[in-house]
Formats: structure tokens, sequence, C-alpha cells
């Protein structure tokens, strides 16, 4: 029925639209994308489990309707069932994600599911990643109004997306940004300046008979990034109240206030490039319901570390620790000039990186009625502390010629297992790894292309933990593309350091890809490995998996 | 115009500010929940706990049911399941450690059913409600849930009578409906066991003398229950007698252990009847909520 009434509104809203005068055309877009993946049965990479359907699938299509003023979008999605990487609560087909705006006067609308963020999202931030299975669309409405040139106001109410259902907390939200530059008077200024405040409460009535929770929290967040010649610095700080998760025992319950700091300088000229980020991270995690469930968090705390692509560079990634962390992630970026002895006729660009992140002084400030950690725990220390992950790391981007283009890395990488995958503290302790990367272009005639991974990870356990990673890694990848239409793929990873000899296993995938205009066709078969997915700090484990996969996507 | 929307925005921007309270201690209530009239038929609430001795977050949910059922009596009646994840998966009998098979054909049944493992141990249904979008529920969720749950009429009573000694007996159960009803209901009666001493990951921890409580140990009339009837009028009653041997029900396990489990060591006898309990649940066939439970010891 609601996806009915939800179609209905789609039309209705495009007839309007097509009654108008046609100062502007009606304008229907989209995408469409299917997966679908077979699943065998292999003992020896760990997929034990058998899987009924055999086949599975996720599938989505985007429709988005503009014309003039007016916009409407729906996203139909199916899973049937969803791919194992997938949680399985993602089940059956639907149609989660529809919505209608439009613009008058400065003033834009928004009814039905949207997706907003305010500031770097310390406070608010739905999205969605299909690769991660995180999408915690808003529904409800939204404003957004400028009354004046360089003042930006939005204000929402809604309820947040948990699969094809929403939670139970009904999320209030306002933003106001001002960007200085933009008010009369102002225009001419050297320094250009953005600050911006946010406040953002969730409701979730109180029904626990032996607490007494709050049924309003609130979060609210201040932030200014400034610029002024090459120069950029950003600051953000965001506070929430207290935000027990509701349970029935006393010691799961934190009273405690939640904070975070964002700290962000960078420099640029030609040639050179230096960041600097830091964050400090106490109890902020923020939910669109009290209980502690990944599908409930509507905040995001971004990472402190490279976004690696490399397979073996993100084996161990970085994932954020909203309960209490302190990090930083520092790059430059430096292009030897062309035509000089390292630069060669092209010029090199190195970037050298380093990322670290560790636990806060004193841990995650903690309130209730047996216990107090209510702490101002130093915003910048380090010694100490318990590492949760480094890496530094260089990368060479260097084009020797007309055909044959190259990138070497070279990392060095510490990862807490057990902070980070949710471990048992000593279990698996801090591993150590060592990656070389060397990445080999060549174009061999018009049109064809063929691309060289050779990878490698050596890997060194806590000899203080009572058990041990994965070991030592090789991969190889190529890749021939016969460009624009065709692409071929082979790799194979090999785990030839286990521990275990019977898990020195190799993990070889082929697959191949036809692209015409707006359509493209990819199949493949081979075998994952178990492992941890993120994007963005944001992680999720995926089983070991075995089996042929489809890939249709299309735009219209 | 511009001037009212910017003072409309303004003024919502000021209500939203309100939406914030912050409590100052004591975070505690006094206590006391309100049972309602108890001395009539009143509405029990089952929780089932999916868990695994290897599983270093279980023991908090363990304690999340403790806490309930301090709270609210013998309305909540809890039952402890291990699947077969990896958390439930015993040592060889060689081992030191973890050789107890806590894991059943029903406990494994009703994992398969209603998808519990997969979304990560510990999780829990309050008296199945949600199936099959919302029925997975963090420890945290309980609470509220027993809550909601425990505000709704009863709509059957349930006596159970218990006639076991030395492990061998029967137990009977009568139903009365009291209301009149439309759907089809199944009734399911089975076996708990509390205090079984074995070792039990907690954080970090390794506890040899883990007390686990409320250990499914056999449904005894198949894992989905018996019809009880398909419409109801107010008063209308369903009876039945079951023959209990235990040590019967221990080789039915201990045959599935070796059998059937992966990695199944055929350690999982031992029953103490004294600490066993039987319990009785009927739930709608449509919707597959649990609508009534009752509790009562198998030696009385």
């Amino acid at each position: 029925m609601k996806n009915v009434i939800i179609l209905i509104l789609l039309i209705l809203s495009t007839k309007i639209s097509l009654s108008q005068e046609d100062y502007n055309p009606l304008e229907i877009r989209g995408n469409f994308e299917t997966n679908l993946q077979s699943y065998f049965v292999d003992s020896s990479i760990g997929a034990n489990e058998p899987t009924p359907e055999r086949v599975l699938n996720n599938a989505y299509l985007n429709l988005l309707i503009t014309k003039g003023k007016f916009t409407s979008g729906l996203r139909y999605e199916s899973y049937l069932n969803a791919l194992k990487d997938y949680d399985p609560q993602y089940r059956g087909n639907g149609i989660p994600f529809r919505f209608i705006s439009y613009v008058s006067d400065g003033l834009e609308v928004t009814v039905g599911n949207y997706y907003e963020q305010f500031g770097s999202g310390l406070v608010l931030r739905t999205y969605e990643d299909k690769g991660l299975g995180v999408d915690n669309a808003l529904d409800g409405l939204r404003l957004k109004y400028s009354p004046f040139n360089g003042l930006n106001l939005t204000s929402l109410i809604g309820k947040s997306r948990t699969y094809f259902d929403y939670s139970e907390g009904i999320i209030r939200g306002m933003d106001a940004e001002i960007i200085l530059n933009e008010i009369k008077g102002l225009e001419n200024s050297k320094m250009y300046s953005i600050i911006g405040a946010s406040f953002v409460s969730r409701f979730q009535s109180d029904n626990n008979p032996s607490f007494v929770l709050p049924e309003n929290v609130a979060a609210f967040g201040t932030r200014a990034n400034l610029s002024y010649g090459n120069i950029n610095y950003y600051l953000e700080y965001a506070h929430k109240i207290n935000d027990p998760v509701g349970s029935m025992v006393q010691s799961e319950n934190n009273y405690a206030n939640g904070k975070a700091i964002v700290n962000n300088i960078s420099y640029s000229q030609r040639g050179l490039g230096i960041t600097f980020e830091s964050h400090f991270v106490d109890h902020m995690e923020f939910r669109s319901a009290r209980a502690k469930k990944k599908e409930y968090i509507i905040n995001y705390i971004p990472t402190l570390s490279k976004q690696h692509t490399y397979t073996l560079l993100a084996m161990y990634p970085c994932a954020t620790q909203p309960e209490g962390e302190f990090g930083f992630n520092t790059n430059i970026f430096y292009k030897i000039p062309k035509k000089s002895l390292l630069g060669g006729k092209y010029g090199t660009k190195l970037n050298l990186n380093f990322a670290r992140t560790n636990s806060i002084q004193g841990g995650t400030s903690f309130l209730n009625d047996i216990d107090s950690l209510t702490h101002s725990a130093a915003l910048f220390k380090i010694k100490g502390e318990t590492l949760y992950f480094s890496d530094f790391n260089l990368e060479v981007n260097k084009k020797i010629n007309k055909t044959i283009k190259t990138n070497f890395v070279l990392a060095k990488q510490s990862y807490n297992k057990d902070v980070l995958e949710g471990k048992t503290i000593g279990e698996y302790g801090i591993i150590k790894s060592t990656i070389a990367i060397a990445d080999i272009s060549c174009k061999i005639k018009k049109g064809h292309t063929i691309r060289i991974e050779l990878q490698t990870l050596k890997s060194k356990d806590d000899p203080n933990a009572q058990k041990k990673g994965d070991g030592d890694w090789h991969m190889i990848l190529t890749e021939y593309t016969i460009s624009p239409n065709w692409f071929f793929a082979i790799q194979d990873m090999y785990n030839y350091g286990n521990y275990d000899e019977e898990k020195r296993l190799h993990y070889a995938n082929v697959s191949m890809g036809y692209l015409k205009g707006a359509n493209r066709f990819a199949i493949g078969y081979g075998k994952k490995r178990a492992g941890i997915f993120c994007v963005g700090g944001v992680c999720k484990e995926v089983p070991s998996s075995n089996g042929f996969s489809l890939n249709i996507s299309s735009n219209f | 115009m511009k001037k009212n929307i910017l003072y409309g925005i303004i003024i919502g921007f000021l209500t939203i500010l309100y939406s914030c309270d912050v409590i100052e201690g004591d975070y505690m209530t006094d206590g006391t929940t309100n049972l309602g009239d108890t001395t009539s038929v009143v509405k029990k609430v089952l929780i089932e706990d999916f868990t695994g001795h290897r599983c270093p977050n279980c023991p908090s949910a363990a304690a999340e049911l403790d806490a309930l059922e301090n709270a609210y009596g013998d309305r909540v009646i809890g039952i402890a399941i291990h699947p077969h994840s990896n958390f439930s998966i015993p040592n060889p009998l060689s081992s030191s450690q973890y050789t107890y098979d806590f894991r059943t054909l029903d406990g494994d049944n009703i994992d398969d059913m209603f998808d519990m493992t997969s979304v990560g141990l510990p999780v829990g249904m309050i008296n199945r409600i949600g199936f099959n979008t919302n029925h997975q529920l963090s420890k945290e969720e309980w609470g509220e849930k027993v809550q909601e749950e425990l505000e709704k009429d009863p709509i059957f009573r349930i006596n159970i009578n218990s006639n076991v000694s030395n492990g061998i007996g029967n137990i009977t159960i009568e139903v009365e409906s009291l209301t009149n009803l439309s759907s089809s209901y199944n009734i399911v009666l089975c076996l708990t066991e509390n205090n079984i001493i074995q070792w039990q990951k907690n954080i970090d921890i390794d506890n040899e003398e883990y007390n686990h409580k409320h250990i499914l140990r056999k449904i005894l009339n198949t894992t989905f229950g018996e019809n009880i009837g398909d419409s109801f009028n107010s008063g209308d009653t369903w009876s039945k007698n079951y023959t209990v041997n235990i040590s019967e029900l221990e080789n039915q396990n201990e045959n599935y252990s070796l059998n059937t489990s992966f990695m199944g060591n055929g350690n999982c006898t031992g029953w103490i009847e004294d600490d066993m309990e039987v319990i009785a649940y009927i739930y709608n066939n449509s919707n597959n909520e649990i609508v009534q439970a009752e509790k009562i010891p198998l030696i009385n």
C-alpha cells in the first residue's frame, strides 16, 4: 500500500511538472545494478556453511525525475536473498527510498527520504554505502533555506532507516552555516571563512523500570573553516549529553557526556602539499535508538588513515573507535619537477603518509550511580597509550615514457586486531606488517593496456598473544584492457606464510567484462578470503566464499 | 516573506534546543515494578537468549536476563540456547577446557528458523515479536520489549503439572482460552536446566566455574510444538499428558552431538533433575508471536 502511494505521488509530481509550461524539459535519469553470486561449500577456505539457495542476488534501481524546481526519486532494492557479505536483515524487495523535493524562492523542501551531513558528520551523517551495507537514510521532512547570501539554514525531522524498517527514535536537527565572504562588505576579505553550528536531538520513550533514561538526547557541534593564502584550517567540536544504552544492568548504562574534536590543517603550493589531521573522540557514538547496534549509528567520525586501494595494503584497515580514540594522519605530497635528476621527463609524484591512532588517556568517560570516570583526558597524548593502528608509507608515482606508468608503495603497518575487530584483549594483540607494492601499466598499442600489480606482505605476530594472525601473503594481479569495450583480469592471493600449513592457500580470481555505452557486464569466478572491509573507517567483516559472480550495471 | 520564513526557522531551532534531557543522578529508580494483579492470570514473557560458551560478550546478556528476572519476578521466563555457531563448538574430550556440548537439535532448528547467529551473538528474542525483520534484539533492547509485552492482556492460561521422580514420570499441560480467538496456535513444551557449572568465556577471562542457567535441554513435542486449535471461544480448554524419561532424552542429545553436530563429542549428559524446569509456551502460527508462557520446576 505504502509503495502504491509513493508511485502515485511520483506520477502526480510528474504530471504537475508536465502540465506547466515547458520552460524546463522533464528529465528522467537513473541507474541499475545487479550482483549475482553463486556459493559452493569450500571447507579449505572456511566456507563451510552450505547456501541452500545456491545463488544469491542483490539489485537496485535508482530513478530520478526532475522538472524545473521539482525533483522526485526512488530506489527499488531487491535482496533475494542478500549476498553473504551483506547483513541478512536485508531481505526481500521493496522501495525503501523515495522522496519529493522542490525549491521555491530559496526554500528547498524535501519530504520522504534524504541523506544529510552536518559538518564532518560528528553529530549527524546519514549516508548509503552499498559495499558496507550501510543505509541510514532519514525519512521525514527537511527544509533548507538561505535568507540572504552567505547564510544557509537546514532543519530536519525524521526516522532513520534500519534495513527495510525504521528505528524507534525520532531525530530532529538543525544546522546553520555562515560563509563570511559571501556577506556584503566581506567579499574582499583575504581570509576565506565558513563557520557553522549544528544541533541534533533524538527522542525515544523511556519504559525501563529500573533506570531513569533521558528521552531526549542531544548532540551539538560548532565548526570553523578558515583559509588564508596557501593555508587551510578546519576545527570542529562536538558534544553529546548523557546517552545510556537502556540496559537493565547498571554497569552497562553509561551516563557520561561524549565529546569529539577534529583539527585539520593543510598547506599547499605548486608541487607541494602538506596535511595534518587529528581528532580526539570520547564516548561519541550517536545512534538513532539507544541500543548499541551498528545499524542505528547516525554520526560519523572521519577516519585518520590513508584509504588504500591495493588489496594487501588494505588487509589490515583502520576502523574508527567512536568510544575513545586519539589519532592523527599526516601527508606530504611532493612532485619532483620535470627534467630534474629524479623527476625525469615527466616528473615524479611522491606521497609520504603517517597515520596513528591510540587509546585516550584514562579510557572512555563513564558515569553511573556506582562508578564515575568523567575526566578531561589530554587531547593529544601518545606515550603510554595502547596503540590501535599505525601506518607509515611512501608512494612513488612515476611515468617512465609514453607507454609505461608505474606506482610503487612501501608501507609499515601495526594493527591492534583485538581492539579494531572487537576480539578479546590478548587474543591476537598487535600484528605488524611490512608491505611492498609495484603497479606497472604498459600501453602495448592503441587501446590495449596491460597492468600488473605485484604485492607482498610480511607479517609479524604479537609474541604475547594467544593466537596468530594469517601470516605472510603474496598477490599478483594482471589486467588487460582493450578500450573502450573489454577488460580481462586474473589475480591470485597466496597466503604462503600462514602458520597453519593447511591454510597456506591460493585465493585465485578471474574476471572479464564488457562495456558498451551506458552498460557494463562482468563475470567472474574465484575464491574470496574472509576479512575486514572498510570504507572511511567504517568496517565490516566479510565471510569467505567460492563461486561465480555476475555483475550488470547500466545508466539511463 | 523571507523574514517570516527566517523567524519560523529560528523558532524551530529554539524549540529543538528544548529537546534535551540531562539526568543528574540518581540514575536508578526505586526498583519497584507494577506487576499488576498477580492473583489472576497474568501475561508472561519468554526471552530466548542465543549464547555460546566461547562467546566473550554473552555473559553480559545473561546478566541482562538476570536483571529482568529480578525486576519482573516469574513474569519473565528465560531460555538459553547455544546454537550451532563457532561460539558453541566444544573442544575434544582430551582438552581441559570447553569440552561440554550445549547444542541441541531443537536449539539449532530454532536458530535456523529465526536466523539468529548470523547477526552475531549475543542476541535474543522477546516472545519472538517482530519476526521476520525486527525480532533479532540486542540485549539493551530486551528490557523495553519485555515491558511492552507485559502490558498486553493474557489470552491463554497455561497450567503445568509435573509428576517426575528419579528421571521418570509425566507432565500434564492444560490450556484455557481467556477470550474468543480466530487464529491458529501451537504449544511447545520444553525442559531447561540451571546451575550447570562449566567453562565460559567472559570478555578476556576463561571462567572454569561459570553458572550456566536456563539451558535448553529438550523440547518434548518437537521443536515447533503441536497445534492446540485454529479458533477458540472464551473458556475453551485443551490438555495433554507427556511421558518423560530423562535418560532417554539425554541419549537423544548425545546422539545428536556425536552424529550431527560439527565436532560434537557427546559430552552433553549429566542432567540434574532438581535443577531442571518445565516451560510451556503458546505461539500464534501466523506471526510466530509467543502469546503466553509458563514455568514450573520439574521436581515439585
